[in-house]
């Protein structure tokens, strides 16, 4: 009885998670409020079998000290935009540009192989249940995949093909 | 000669059965009548078939009452567009237009935000078929037709049949009575046309409605003709004359009856021949107070143009009664049937009268045969009376809905057309989608969807996509990218949406790199 549990359960757990191996997501889906948050994507295959080649992060408003991870083999840059209004950095200074975009490329990611791409970010003093988007541009050897699919407000974050990677903040700590 | 004219007119009314496309016919509202959405609509689209002239077209709630919105016309579309987004309710959309004859249509839809209401509540809205303002125009247009063939058919008289008839006499006071009729006529129109049953009586707003339709434009052209026709110089006068009758192409039930190039002409005949009939009425009084034989040439002249005309005249009659009326049991069967039946018989009348004065009255005339000129005098004086009788029924028929727009054959027609495809508006991400699937039906479809932001602006993505698929009917999505046409158009011209039903299309509309517009909408394909 037990073990018909279990295995319904392990089933279970298969089934709900099999969507999120397709797709590139967030390895942590959920951090609190005004806090600092390694940001790791999963890349698990290329554009339709083909190697990634380049992947561009765009990074949602009110998250500032943007820090990718140097990546072996890999290039990484960032863009930075000027505020529209100044914002108070982490450690009280003032910021008047931030990083809007993260991209890593020159390198080759086969679609037989997986890979994580990581960053340091800090995460604002929102209310907790906000989601964060983070879409992502895959680019491969042969074609592109938009992972930037974003649910209307108010709307169940099911029924996209290829939603963008989402943060879940919980309350502050 | 004759023979082969009337039967090239009798060809013509045989080709003449073909379509006809009467009042303008509301072909499909967004959103639909009775629908219930979720969030406020940016905008209600009325899709006519045919480019419309709104008058009235207002937006209420059914508790809050009239709710400000702005108007814009597309095409054959009237685009409301509410200055503050709708609060959960109920609301209707009532409209008053003027389709190209002229006519004022009216009605409504309803639909609600949030919730369906317990009940869908009808405003009170109607159309009436004659107020004071149709009465008013019927009489005014009697007045003006009697005038303006006066002027044009005694100009006609003196140019074909006697030049040293003097016409100031009778074309310049009809000439000028008639131009200024025609002003009045225009107000009245603009009265008919916004039924302004409260308003003022000198109203500008009523001026501006008359001189926007069809209808104002005849008239003023007709006004103007008439203007000429007062003009010494006779090559003045003539195209005066010829303005005058063109003018009556511009507006009304014969002008837009279908086909066209049939239709038009023989208006233009059929205008042409009464004017010259009912127009040499009264220059032949004043021939009659001449002594002496000259008197008989002319009769004898202007009776040999007659029956030239007058075969000419009914035959083009017959002709625009078929176009507007089709089928015999709708002769019968409508008010306009009942009235154009009455003018036949006036007619008949007259047309005795007329065969009376050929075959007795005129070789009386000839031999000089005692007291022929006081039964000459009494005979015009009843076919200028006669005539009159005839225009005052012709300007109730104008006033008329004709039964073509109201025929089986006729509804089918209209709802082919309300069929030629279904516009969606999609709301989603504070941006819009205007999809159209054209023709709607099973096979090969175009459909083409053009993205707009908030404000109505068009956005013209990077990349348009479209997810097609039927549940019903097991049909699994089939991705298809759109091509960019002009203005931010994109366009899918296939046999995807093979079969009926209820299809979902959803739309992927690339903004930029980061950012997708995603809609998805129903079309019922049938």
């Amino acid at each position: 009885m037990r073990s018909l549990l279990l295995t319904a359960a392990f089933g279970g757990l298969i089934l709900s998670s099999t969507p999120s191996f397709a797709h590139v997501t967030l390895d942590v889906r959920e951090a609190p409020a005004d806090s600092y948050y390694k940001l790791v994507l999963n890349v698990p295959h290329g554009c339709a079998g083909s190697a990634t080649t380049r992947l561009r992060v765009r990074i949602p408003d009110g998250v500032t000290g943007v820090k990718p991870q140097p990546k072996p083999g890999w290039e990484v840059a960032t863009v930075k935009t000027k505020l529209a209004t100044p914002a108070k950095g982490s450690h009280g200074e003032t910021l008047t540009e931030t990083v809007s975009e993260v991209a890593w490329s020159g390198g080759k990611l086969l679609d037989e192989h997986f890979d994580q791409f990581m960053m340091q970010v800090h995460l604002p003093n929102a209310a907790a249940g906000t989601i964060l988007y983070f879409p992502v541009v895959q680019e491969c050897e042969k074609g592109i995949t938009r992972w930037i699919e974003v649910p209307q407000p108010g709307a169940k974050p099911g029924g996209l093909k290829e939603p963008a990677p989402a943060l879940r903040l919980t309350p502050k700590r | 000669m004759y023979p082969l004219r009337a039967f090239l007119v009798l060809v013509l009314v045989l080709l003449g059965t073909v379509q006809a496309c009467a009042h303008a016919v509301l072909l499909e509202t967004v959103p639909p009548d009775r629908a219930v959405v979720a969030t406020s609509p940016d905008m209600m689209i009325l899709r006519f078939n045919e480019t419309v002239q709104p008058i009235a077209v207002e937006l209420q709630g059914n508790t809050t009452g009239r709710i400000a919105a702005d108007l814009v016309v597309v095409d054959h579309e009237i685009h409301l567009v509410p200055r503050a987004p709708l609060a959960a309710g109920s609301y209707f959309v009532s409209y008053r237009v003027a389709s190209a004859d002229s006519h004022p249509v009216a009605g409504s839809f309803l639909f609600a935000v949030g919730a369906a209401p317990a009940e869908w509540t009808v405003p009170a809205l109607n159309i009436a078929t004659y107020t004071g303002w149709t009465w008013a125009a019927a009489i005014n247009r009697a007045f003006f037709l009697a005038a303006a063939f006066m002027a044009v058919g005694g100009l006609l008289f003196a140019f074909v049949v006697r030049r040293a008839q003097p016409v100031e006499r009778v074309v310049v006071p009809a000439a000028q009575f008639g131009a200024v009729s025609a002003i009045i006529g225009i107000y009245l129109q603009g009265g008919v046309l916004m039924d302004a049953a409260d308003a003022v009586p000198w109203n500008m707003e009523i001026w501006r409605i008359g001189l926007s339709s069809t209808r104002g434009a005849a008239l003023i052209a007709a006004a103007c003709g008439l203007f000429l026709c007062t003009a010494r110089r006779v090559r003045f006068s003539l195209v005066g004359a010829a303005i005058v009758i063109a003018s009556f192409a511009v507006s009304g039930h014969a002008a837009t009856a279908m086909p066209h190039w049939i239709a038009i002409p023989t208006l233009l005949l059929h205008v042409g021949a009464v004017a010259f009939w009912l127009g040499s009425l009264a220059p032949l009084l004043f021939v009659l107070r001449e002594a002496g034989t000259g008197r008989h040439g002319v009769f004898r002249r202007f009776s040999d143009f007659g029956t030239a005309i007058v075969p000419q005249l009914i035959l083009a009659g017959i002709i625009l009664a078929v176009l507007q009326i089709q089928r015999a049991d709708a002769f019968f069967n409508s008010a306009y049937g009942l009235i154009l039946a009455l003018k036949l018989a006036l007619v008949g009348l007259l047309l005795v009268i007329a065969i009376c004065n050929r075959w007795i009255l005129m070789p009386e005339m000839a031999e000089n045969i005692a007291g022929h000129t006081g039964r000459f005098r009494r005979a015009i004086q009843g076919e200028l009376a006669l005539g009159f009788a005839i225009l005052v029924v012709t300007a109730f028929l104008s006033q008329t809905v004709p039964p073509r727009s109201t025929l089986e054959h006729e509804v089918a027609a209209i709802d082919a057309a309300r069929d030629t495809g279904q516009t969606v508006l999609v709301v989603a991400h504070d941006r819009k989608a205007v999809v159209a699937v054209t023709p709607a039906r099973p096979g090969r479809n175009t459909i083409r969807v053009r993205i707009l932001d908030n404000d109505d602006g068009v956005i013209d993505p990077m990349d348009v996509a479209v997810d097609l698929f039927n549940t019903d009917a097991g049909i699994e999505p089939l991705q298809r990218r759109l091509e960019g046409v002009a203005d931010g158009y994109f366009e899918l011209t296939g046999p995807e949406l093979a079969v009926a039903g209820r299809w979902t299309i959803r739309i992927d509309a690339l903004i930029n790199d980061f950012e997708k517009a995603i809609f998805e909408t129903e079309i019922l394909v049938k």
